[in-house]
């Protein structure tokens, strides 16, 4: 106590100075024009960046729960979005499309649901690749689903737990894919060298594909949706005495990047597998 | 003692009419640039040993008259509060050789002479002026325009001071 009227006696003149300036700076703020309006939009400034601040450190504990509720929105979305396109009859590559509704007795119940998933796990280096994906049974994956991600393919589920499931990457060798280039069918597989970079083969030579093409899934195999992204070609080759190319395709989605993904289920994949079977067997 | 008080009394009194009745009113027929304020050689003349905080209240109490005059609130109180604050510090700074001479002595030419009077009082005022004009405009945006009022509103306001010297040969 005695230090501190000491200390007020030696620095009186400093203290006075600072509550009498403090006193003025209120009133100046107040009751001038100027310095009010200067002080509003400083002071403004000030707490909006304070708050925004705050709001960034609040929300940061949040950003898993946010995540998840984007991701499932989004895969809403997307299941939407290839329920469209698939019930869109077209006819040969002219422009002229038939939308379901118009059609009478069409069957306009989806044909797609899609589940976000995160892959725990996974490889590219091996010659046949595997993906462990933090979604199983419980969440409703099934077994012959497709997995793709935001940007391209990225593989088939193989084997599902109930939490897991494990997923046949685009980089195995038993994979195979069907896919488009210019409204051409063609299959993909992988080669087994380049992480990257997928065959497209069975593109007669008629279709003359440009390096940059978009390669995009068919839809026939009634695992992955119609038209979603695989990749673009990087290297077109005509063989000698062939009719069709053999074409690099580089993966939009680099498998050694994985994003979250999201696993698409065919709602009527047992019903046409029965009923291909039953065709084949015949 | 009783001296001492009074004269300063006399001294704000004449002041203060000479600022509110004279002064002011030439700065608003001078425009914006040229103002004319002598009211802080109040605070300057004070004794030299005069304490600082008992002078930043009255400087804040002056300023605040002034402030009432003017129909602004505060600015002078704050820039003359400042500048008591500072009134040491710059007494320091042009103190002669074997400090103030009298007995309670004050910064005037008689004690300190006219030169070292001259450039005391045009420190006092531009810090002064400094801080008016910063808080009149709450910004340095407009520093430029802050400088140049000071400087125009310090070099008249000298003037000023020297004719008023010149008139009463304050001794006390």
């Amino acid at each position: 106590m005695r230090a501190l009227l000491q200390l007020l006696f030696q620095r009186g003149g400093f203290i006075t100075f600072v509550l009498v300036e403090s006193f003025c700076f209120y009133l100046i703020v107040n009751f001038n024009d100027k310095p009010q309006a200067v002080w509003e939009n400083s002071y403004g400034i000030l707490a909006g960046n304070l708050l925004d601040q705050r709001r960034k450190m609040v929300r940061y504990n949040d950003l898993p729960e946010i995540l998840d509720s984007v991701m499932w929105e989004n895969a809403a979305l997307k299941a939407e979005l290839m329920n469209r396109r698939t019930l869109q009859i077209h006819q040969l590559d002219t422009s002229y499309e038939v939308h379901t509704d118009s059609v009478k007795g069409t069957r306009s119940t989806p044909l797609f649901s899609v589940i976000p998933g995160e892959i725990i796990n996974t490889t590219t280096h091996k010659s046949n690749n595997w993906v462990v994906i933090n979604r199983g049974r419980a969440d409703g994956v099934a077994l012959n689903t497709a997995v793709i991600s935001q940007k391209g393919v990225v593989g088939i589920v193989r084997q599902v737990d109930e939490h897991y499931c494990l997923a046949m990457s685009v980089l195995h060798k038993q994979m195979k894919l069907s896919a488009s280039l210019r409204g051409q069918l063609g299959s993909m597989n992988w080669q087994g060298k380049d992480a990257a970079i997928m065959q497209l083969n069975d593109i007669p030579k008629d279709i003359e594909p440009q390096i940059g093409d978009t390669v995009y899934t068919s839809g026939y195999s009634s695992m992955f949706p119609k038209q979603y992204p695989i990749g673009r070609v990087v290297e077109k080759e005509l063989p000698r005495g062939s009719n069709f190319y053999s074409i690099k395709v580089k993966l939009s989605q680099d498998p050694g990047h994985i994003d979250p993904v999201f696993i698409v289920k065919n709602l009527l994949y047992a019903k046409i597998d029965s009923s291909l079977t039953k065709a084949s067997n015949q | 003692m009783n001296n001492i008080i009074l004269s300063n009394l006399w001294r704000f009194i004449g002041l203060f009419l000479a600022q509110v009745l004279v002064f002011n009113q030439v700065s608003d027929v001078l425009g914006g640039y040229f103002n004319i304020y002598i009211y802080p050689l109040f605070i300057l003349f004070l004794p030299v040993l005069f304490p600082t905080s008992a002078a930043v209240l009255l400087a804040f109490a002056t300023g605040f008259l002034i402030d009432f005059y003017e129909g602004s609130y505060a600015l002078h109180a704050s820039a003359a509060a400042f500048s008591a604050f500072c009134r040491p510090i710059i007494l320091a700074g042009f103190e002669p050789k074997g400090g103030y001479s009298g007995k309670d002595p004050i910064p005037t030419p008689h004690h300190i002479g006219w030169q070292t009077f001259i450039q005391l009082t045009a420190v006092y005022l531009f810090v002064h002026f400094f801080w008016y004009f910063s808080v009149s405009e709450f910004t340095w945006v407009y520093f430029g325009s802050i400088l140049l009022r000071t400087m125009a509103s310090l070099v008249i306001s000298l003037g000023m001071t020297t004719i008023y010297m010149g008139l009463f040969r304050t001794k006390l």
